[in-house]
């Protein structure tokens, strides 16, 4: 067994369409999470639950958090700049070095948060919507 | 100036979205809609000093905000907002001092919210001038006008005429160009505050300049902060 952890994960996210290295700038990452929709079948005279596919699967929102570091290509610099609907592609790689589970997808910046606080840092947060088909 | 029973602020800009994919997709796509909402939150302590934080929250008319998240110096990224306050919550509660917290959202009426760069930090200013202060260099001139901002908290013009201020700007560092960019109204009291949008050319280089006018004595000092977004 394999295990990996924190320091394994390397978060490249598009400038502009050109890839940036942003995972010095990111300390929680909320996960990545995939969900194959089922629907319940069980129907009169089952005795335990069925479920059937629909064939679609749902992507969730990647939010990305970091102290507020305004870095030039980090991630407050991408997420401040990135005024427009236009779609960059997010990748996930969980097992550097080896770097063989990797997953790249088009987002969309939903929302982009700058949060000071009495006692800490600023607090960014940057959470991006999955597109279309993960590769 | 708000800042000093505050707590935590928050800021969101959130660009809308709607799911796009169909009945043949066999994941989810989305796309953006276009268009943009934002929202500042600010939570502390409830202050009913005169001039204070409460003071201010009770207004229900759009007022103007400038919100320095970068730091109070020249150059630094400046946010302004002619802001609505949606929801303001007075919170009492047993062993604990009472707290405040406000809910802010553009008023795209009254100039919405932009992004722009501290031309004077905010500070207490007691120099007769004109005073001028750093030049910031964009690079580059811009050719679709700008927004002005200034806020003021405190003045007294200790036998004075008002507060004059205003954003000017050159095409060579100020070495032998120096024109004037806009100039607020002048300022008698506060708090004032004022949004001044100007048109055309704005050239590479900004800075912005105050004078006290009249027989102004030595006890004059006005506490104000200006602001630039090139738009």
């Amino acid at each position: 067994m394999v295990t990996k952890a924190y320091k394994d994960l390397r978060i490249m996210l598009d400038k502009a369409t050109v890839a940036k290295n942003i995972s010095a700038y990111v300390t929680s990452i909320n996960g990545w999470s995939q969900e194959r929709l089922l629907e319940e079948l069980t129907a009169a005279g089952d005795t335990t639950d069925r479920w059937g596919a629909l064939g679609f699967t749902q992507k969730s929102e990647v939010v990305l958090t970091g102290p507020y570091d305004d870095a030039t290509d980090g991630l407050v610099d991408i997420a401040k700049n990135w005024t427009d609907d236009s779609q960059q592609t997010l990748q996930l790689t969980f097992d550097m070095p080896g770097a063989a589970d990797i997953r790249n997808v088009e987002c969309l910046l939903k929302k982009f948060e700058r949060n000071p606080k009495r006692g800490a840092l600023h607090e960014c947060i940057v959470t991006l919507q999955p597109t279309g088909a993960i590769t | 100036m708000l800042s000093a029973p505050l707590t935590d602020v928050k800021e969101v800009h959130e660009h809308l979205i709607e799911q796009i994919d169909g009945l043949s997709d066999n994941t989810d796509k989305w796309g953006g809609v276009g268009q943009r909402t934002f929202q500042l939150e600010q939570e502390g302590f409830y202050d009913s000093g005169i001039g204070s934080y409460h003071e201010a929250l009770e207004i229900a008319d759009p007022q103007v905000l400038l919100y320095g998240p970068e730091g109070n110096a020249v150059g630094n990224e400046m946010l302004a907002i002619s802001g609505v306050r949606t929801i303001y919550d007075r919170l009492p509660a047993r062993g604990a001092f009472t707290k405040a917290k406000a809910t802010y959202k553009a008023d795209l009426f009254y100039g919405g919210h932009g992004k722009g760069k501290i031309t004077t930090p905010y500070a207490a200013y007691t120099t007769l001038g004109p005073t001028d202060q750093a030049i910031i260099d964009n690079l580059a001139a811009t050719t679709a006008g700008a927004i002005l901002w200034l806020g003021v908290s405190a003045l007294n013009l200790d036998g004075g005429t008002n507060l004059t201020v205003e954003i000017r700007h050159s095409t060579d560092n100020f070495s032998g160009s120096n024109v004037l960019l806009g100039t607020f109204t002048v300022v008698t009291v506060a708090p004032f505050a004022q949004r001044l949008v100007v048109a055309g050319t704005v050239n590479r280089y900004i800075r912005a300049r105050h004078t006290f006018t009249g027989a102004s004595g030595a006890a004059r000092t006005a506490t104000f902060t200006t602001g630039v977004e090139r738009t």
